[in-house]
């Protein structure tokens, strides 16, 4: 299914299924808004399927979430229903 | 789509301050969620919901696209300042970070999938129509939406999906009091100030690291090191330290956590809120536990009734001779295989002696009557020679099998105590506090804070006399003797109990002090050692007791110094096992005494006749004069050294004084001995402990198959030779160079199933547990059982009967081994664990767990046999498994290298798969071998 670029596309192209590897412009054409978007999408799928195909979604760098602190001097009204997680950096293949 | 977190944030309506104080750093994120529930309990899920949003002009533009932050939104520059009309668009990647209240992971393990579980996107809002489904390509990825114009309207997502990865489940209290029947609750909130009423001190309102399961999966972009995770992992299953699942607690099932607490007790009257099947005192019992074990029982007769040259012993209600002896409730023990031993004493001429012809018949689990077949199963003895027992003062040590669960009639009830008392433990009969070991420790500090009664309920706490405070141990009971030993170093095998108390003192001129009978409520049966702090010396004064005390003299001090005492303190000791959810020992202090003459070095004491409660002694009472420790009587209430005492782990004593006797009177010996508490006693306590922490318990139902593929097995087998089977427990010569050797301790024998860490009684030898090199589960037969790597194996929950309705732990193709401890038949030898990185399917689907295979066999040494049985587990497995040993044969031949172990269709053994450390995850086709 074609993305929802907004009304103002002319129309969306896909990439799906056409293993698309260059949008080939034209001289004396100007390129079309929705050739320079398949531009960046098949761009944006090669690169998907590459970390894809590494690794499934997930975290790459990962820290022990952090809770209140078990030494109750230091446990302040801030902790109120709280967990800290630590520079995350994740990977969501979508 | 790659996000990078950190950008500080909070949930929206947060306080502004909060992050201030929380961290201030931005790579972190600070996560406020839901309120506590008001009742009752609630399991909440952390996610990450990602999205692709077109920006227009007038939107704004979050750094990094995370909605939440709490850092200033980046200009939206989508408009030229020099043409000021919009050009073109943008499309960001946006993300948030959710809290959802109220999820099942019992039915959902990662959370996503909930069906109170819904998608935003950007409208910021739930859409009720959209919830997360697993991606079936990526197992780390759940999304909702199918890409449609409609979803792209609904969500407001330029591809028609939100995207979304867990974080973390996190177990929530309620805002009731706690009590027994409310664990889950907490009155005092984090704002208020106050110390909470929790014996674990945690507030309704906060989020502590027991509450919470992190469910975030690590990746690589290299791939994992199966050898690191597997090390890795491996000590963290020992150590306890290793992730877990939250689990839920038996006695509350509001209550789930990493650390649980467990309420139990002892006592004939049934109490709101403990289930205590089987927990009634009867004066015979010392166990009381969900899995069977045994225990000495002592059986005293003077001049035994014969029959026919047979002593007769039958269950209580069943004798039809006049001579038997009614013994046990058959509901409760019945007799183990083990002979009895039969002891004769003559406290004449100070003599013992064991008799050693005899013949048992009808030992073992047997009815006395089969009402069906009319045979009378009763014990008889048969010595030798009859006039080896007759007219002779006698004593049989039995050993009584408790059985499972407290036996056939056990009962629920239940205990509605002070919460307080219950936790410190206590008792109703005396008043005196328990103590108790808690797995967790091997040496365990005992507060005194709330038992230094001579003060204010407010000032209570431990004494302090200059610079040092009055501090305690509890120690082991079945080490106890050296447990009492100052000079002993290796304390590391102790399990706590009776009480080691640090006593300090002021000396203010006089040479004399005296030791109150009566220190931190508990009782003072001896003093261990008197050492001056201040000139660094071991005093050996005069003590002698007296009223109320003990009354020091002849100290070598100075005005001024500064005494150490170290006392023997205490009451009643229990030997508690958490994951048997039992007591499989109960200690006390006695002082038994008996009438000496001047002269006499020494004399025979049976201490069941003083005390029919007490089935044998562990240890006594000793004196630490800086040298030497020696074990210690009183005689007319002055201290006396022993050379030697005799006997212990039975009921009869043969002791030797040092020095004869100066005096004709009484003697008096402190002893810790076994105690069967009577149907007056009651005794309640708590604590808190580490639940298993093993999976497949939760994630298998009764006809469930659970796949895994093997990755990496261990190269390294463990055995452990802490059996009771063994003439030689010690590892081959030539494997010593060899050995990698674990550090022993109760932790873990204790994830093993066994109770603890025990000296074998049949050989005295010291338990082991080793890590030796070998490659495991080889078959030698096409189309069976293998674990090697790239093997895909099937994990199906064991048949469970009436008799054991166990829910931890699986089997591989067979009924599953235990989860309630050790219930074994016959004497196991030794215990054998392979391990491996495995990678889960189905719903475990992409995620590398640590599988560890547990099985046992009856015997190993090289004087037994090199080929060894399996053990047939009574009531463990299912009636078509018993008997079919031969299907396991274990050939362990560790006078070689390779530890093989030879396998037929099935493995019989518990078999646990351990999340890793941050659920670890690859494609379900990208390992070893593909």
């Amino acid at each position: 299914m074609a993305k929802n670029l907004g009304p103002n596309v002319s129309r969306v192209l896909e990439q799906d299924e056409r293993s698309w590897l260059n949008v080939v412009f034209q001289q004396k054409r100007p390129p079309l808004d929705s050739e320079w978007n398949l531009v960046q999408e098949i761009q944006n799928f090669k690169h998907a399927q590459t970390i894809r195909r590494l690794t499934p979604s997930g975290f790459l760098t990962i820290h022990d979430i952090r809770t209140a602190p078990e030494n109750r001097d230091d446990l302040t009204s801030s902790w109120v229903d709280a967990i800290i997680l630590d520079n995350p950096c994740a990977i969501v293949n979508g | 789509m790659c996000i990078r977190g950190g950008t500080n944030q909070f949930q929206p309506n947060a306080q502004n301050n909060i992050w201030e104080e929380l961290s201030g750093v931005e790579t972190e994120i600070a996560v406020i969620g839901e309120p506590s529930p008001q009742v009752g309990y609630r399991e909440d899920l952390v996610f990450l919901e990602v999205w692709q949003q077109l920006i227009e002009t007038d939107d704004s533009v979050p750094r990094h696209g995370f909605v939440q932050s709490a850092l200033e939104n980046n200009e939206n520059d989508l408009i030229d300042p020099d043409l000021e009309i919009e050009t073109s668009k943008r499309v960001q990647l946006r993300y948030r970070i959710r809290w959802i209240k109220g999820v099942d992971f019992v039915s959902y393990r990662n959370g996503l999938g909930h069906p109170a579980c819904f998608a935003k996107g950007s409208l910021g809002e739930d859409n009720t129509n959209y919830t997360f489904t697993q991606s079936p390509t990526d197992p780390g990825l759940w999304t909702s939406g199918d890409g449609s114009l409609q979803s792209q309207e609904d969500l407001g997502t330029v591809d028609g999906f939100v995207y979304a990865m867990p974080i973390a489940r996190i177990h929530r209290r309620n805002r009731v009091e706690y009590s027994l029947l409310n664990q889950n609750g907490a009155r005092k909130s984090l704002l208020s100030g106050e110390k909470s009423e929790r014996p674990d001190g945690l507030y309704y309102d906060e989020i502590s690291s027991v509450d919470v399961e992190d469910l975030r999966h690590q990746i690589s972009l290299d791939g994992f090191d199966y050898n690191a995770l597997l090390e890795e992992n491996i000590y963290s299953v020992w150590d306890r330290t290793q992730p877990s699942e939250l689990k839920y607690s038996a006695l509350d099932e509001n209550l789930s956590g990493n650390v649980l607490i467990q309420v139990d007790g002892i006592s004939t009257s049934d109490r709101n809120g403990i289930d205590d099947i089987g927990r009634d005192p009867d004066g015979v019992k010392r166990i009381f536990l969900e899995a069977e074990d045994s225990q000495l029982h002592s059986l005293s007769v003077n001049s035994p009734q014969l029959s026919g040259g047979k002593v007769y012993f039958s269950a209580k209600g069943h004798a039809v001779l006049g001579c038997e002896y009614e013994l046990w409730d058959e509901n409760v023990f019945y007799i183990s295989t083990l002979e009895p031993v039969v002891k004769v004493y003559d406290e004449v001429t100070n003599t013992i002696s064991t008799i050693s012809g005899r013949t048992w018949d009808n030992l073992g689990e047997k009815r006395t009557w089969n009402y069906l077949t009319g045979v009378k199963n009763t014990i008889t003895y048969t010595p030798t020679d009859v006039s080896l027992i007759e007219n002779k003062k006698l004593v049989f040590e039995f050993i009584f099998v408790a059985r499972e669960g407290g036996g056939l009639t056990g009962s629920k009830g239940g205990f509605n105590y002070n919460i307080l008392n219950m936790l410190l433990g206590y008792n109703d009969k005396d008043g005196k506090p328990l103590d108790f070991n808690l797995y967790t420790d091997t040496e365990r500090v005992v507060p005194l804070d709330h038992y230094y009664s001579s003060q204010s309920a407010t000032t209570k706490g431990p004494r302090v006399v200059g610079s040092n405070t009055d501090s305690a141990l509890a120690r082991s009971i079945s080490r106890f003797e050296e447990a009492t030993n100052p000079a002993n170093t290796f304390k590391e095998v102790y399990k706590a109990g009776t009480m080691e108390l640090k006593y300090y003192v002021l000396i203010t001129g006089s040479t004399e002090d005296f030791i109150e009978s009566i220190l931190y409520e508990r009782n003072v049966f001896g003093i261990l050692s008197i050492y001056n702090a201040s000139t660094f010396q071991y005093l050996t004064p005069s003590i002698e007791k007296q009223s109320g005390g003990y009354k020091i003299t002849g100290l070598t001090v100075n005005t001024g110094d500064i005494l150490e005492y170290t006392l023997l303190t205490g009451g009643y000791t229990f030997d508690y096992v958490p994951h048997t959810k039992g007591i499989r020992n109960i200690a006390k202090m006695y002082t038994f005494s008996d009438s000496i003459q001047m002269g006499e070095t020494e004399g025979v004491m049976n201490l069941n006749t003083k005390n029919i409660l007490c089935d044998g002694v562990l240890a006594t009472a000793g004196f630490f004069d800086g040298s030497q420790y020696r074990h210690i009587a009183f005689v007319n209430s002055k201290m006396v050294y022993l050379d030697a005492i005799e006997g212990l782990g039975s009921a009869l004593i043969k002791y030797t004084l040092l020095d004869p006797s100066a005096v004709s009177g009484q003697i008096v010996i402190p002893f810790l001995g076994y105690y069967n508490p009577e149907t007056s006693d009651q005794f309640y306590f708590q604590y808190q402990y580490i639940p298993y922490s093993g999976i497949t318990q939760v994630r298998l139902g009764e006809d469930d198959v659970q796949q895994v593929r093997v990755l990496k097995v261990d190269d390294k087998v463990m055995v452990t030779t802490a059996g009771t089977g063994s003439e030689s427990q010690l590892v081959p010569q030539e494997l010593l160079g060899m050995i990698d050797t674990l550090p022993l301790n109760n932790k873990i024998l204790e994830y093993n199933f066994f109770g603890e860490n025990v000296v074998s009684p049949l050989t005295g030898g010291e338990s082991s547990f080793r890590r030796i090199p070998g490659r495991g589960l080889v078959s030698t037969t096409a189309g069976e059982t293998y674990l090697r790597e790239g093997q895909v194996i099937d994990l199906v929950l064991g048949n469970s009967d009436d008799e054991t309705d166990m829910h931890r732990g699986v089997v591989i193709s067979s009924p599953k081994l235990s989860e309630r401890g050790i219930d074994f038949d016959v004497a196991f030898n030794h215990l054998n664990q392979w391990s491996a990185i495995v990678l889960g399917t189905g719903e475990l689907k992409g995620e590398l767990f640590l599988m560890i295979i547990t099985t046992t066999s009856t015997k190993y040494n090289a004087l037994e046999s090199p080929e060894d049985e399996y053990l047939e587990q009574k009531g463990i497995y299912v009636d078509d498994a018993l008997g079919n040993g031969k299907e396991i044969e274990l050939k362990n031949n560790l006078t070689s290298i390779q530890l093989t172990q030879k396998l037929g269709g099935k493995i019989y053994g518990a078999v646990d798969l351990f999340p890793l450390k941050y659920r670890p995850l690859i494609h379900s086709g990208k390992h070893n071998g593909d």
